[in-house]
């Protein structure tokens, strides 16, 4: 029994870890290299590594989806290719509706290798080429260079609010736990 | 428009359970510190007497009116607000 509940903390503690990392905002400094929408067969497995179906997405008879996509370079070299959907009303809590004007900026500061624009696009998500996922592009603008980092507040102010929370509920636990005791006793006696 | 339907309900329904949760929590502060404050006045009545019972249904008359009790309604208000500030930080940046 002591193993199991270790085991199922583990697994608690691993899930908690993944929805933050999924979740919350990341930031990046890369150049736009292409940008476009294609075609998408959005399999059943992983549909929900991609905008929910009440967000205005129109799908066709064969269950395809017309994605925006926007093909980026990171000072390394390496590519990391984004998503640009619409969240809507729906998780993750983005209330992002402005994927149109967002693509047509993207489009604004594509530039090529020898005259690099460097942006830093705020996006959250995973990209596994396995299970043909991509991360969503949340907002992109124009920096110094590629050696710039912003930092990245809004994901540290939500984990502090979240911890504040997380505080307060502890608190409030041991509280209703220890009066609960009171009455309790007082019921007893 | 059903999806934000959607949503508003949630959140409101989380803020309920929340603000409920919120104000219990507060009460019971209050109750627990005026029970010791009691017992700090009267070591000779000090327990769970009929007096400090009297005594602190009396100090909590007018609990819904303190500061405490009054901020309490923000749980309404912040994450409402928060909402509004990502939906204008994400979509008009």
């Amino acid at each position: 029994m002591y193993y199991a509940r270790v085991v199922m903390g583990v697994l608690f503690g691993i899930f908690v870890f993944a929805l933050l990392d999924y979740a919350l905002p990341s930031r990046e400094t890369v150049r736009i290299t292409n940008t476009y929408n294609r075609l998408t067969a959005i399999p059943p497995s992983a549909s929900i590594f991609w905008a929910s179906d009440s967000t205005g997405t129109v799908e066709n008879a064969q269950g395809q989806r017309d994605v925006r996509f926007i093909d980026t370079v990171r000072p390394n070299g390496r590519v990391r290719v984004y998503r640009n959907e619409d969240t809507g009303w729906v998780w993750p809590p983005y209330f992002k509706y402005d994927s149109a004007n967002l693509q047509a900026m993207a489009t604004n500061l594509q530039s090529p290798a020898g005259a690099p624009v460097w942006v830093n696009v705020s996006a959250y998500g995973w990209r596994m080429p396995w299970l043909s996922t991509y991360p969503n592009m949340i907002s992109v603008r124009v920096v110094e260079g590629p050696n710039e980092r912003p930092v990245n507040w809004p994901a540290m102010l939500i984990c502090a609010v979240m911890l504040a929370l997380l505080a307060l509920l502890w608190r409030m636990w041991a509280q209703f736990r220890q009066r609960g005791q009171v009455r309790l006793n007082r019921w007893r006696t | 428009m059903g999806a934000l339907i959607r949503l508003v309900l949630f959140l409101l329904v989380a803020e309920l359970v929340f603000f409920v949760l919120l104000r219990l929590y507060l009460r019971s502060l209050r109750l627990e510190r005026l029970e010791r404050q009691w017992d700090a006045r009267h070591p000779d009545a000090a327990g769970d007497t009929a007096a400090r019972r009297a005594f602190v249904a009396r100090a909590m008359t007018g609990f819904e009116r303190s500061l405490k009790a009054r901020l309490a309604w923000l749980v309404f208000v912040l994450p409402t607000a928060a909402v509004l500030a990502i939906v204008v930080l994400v979509n008009w940046r």
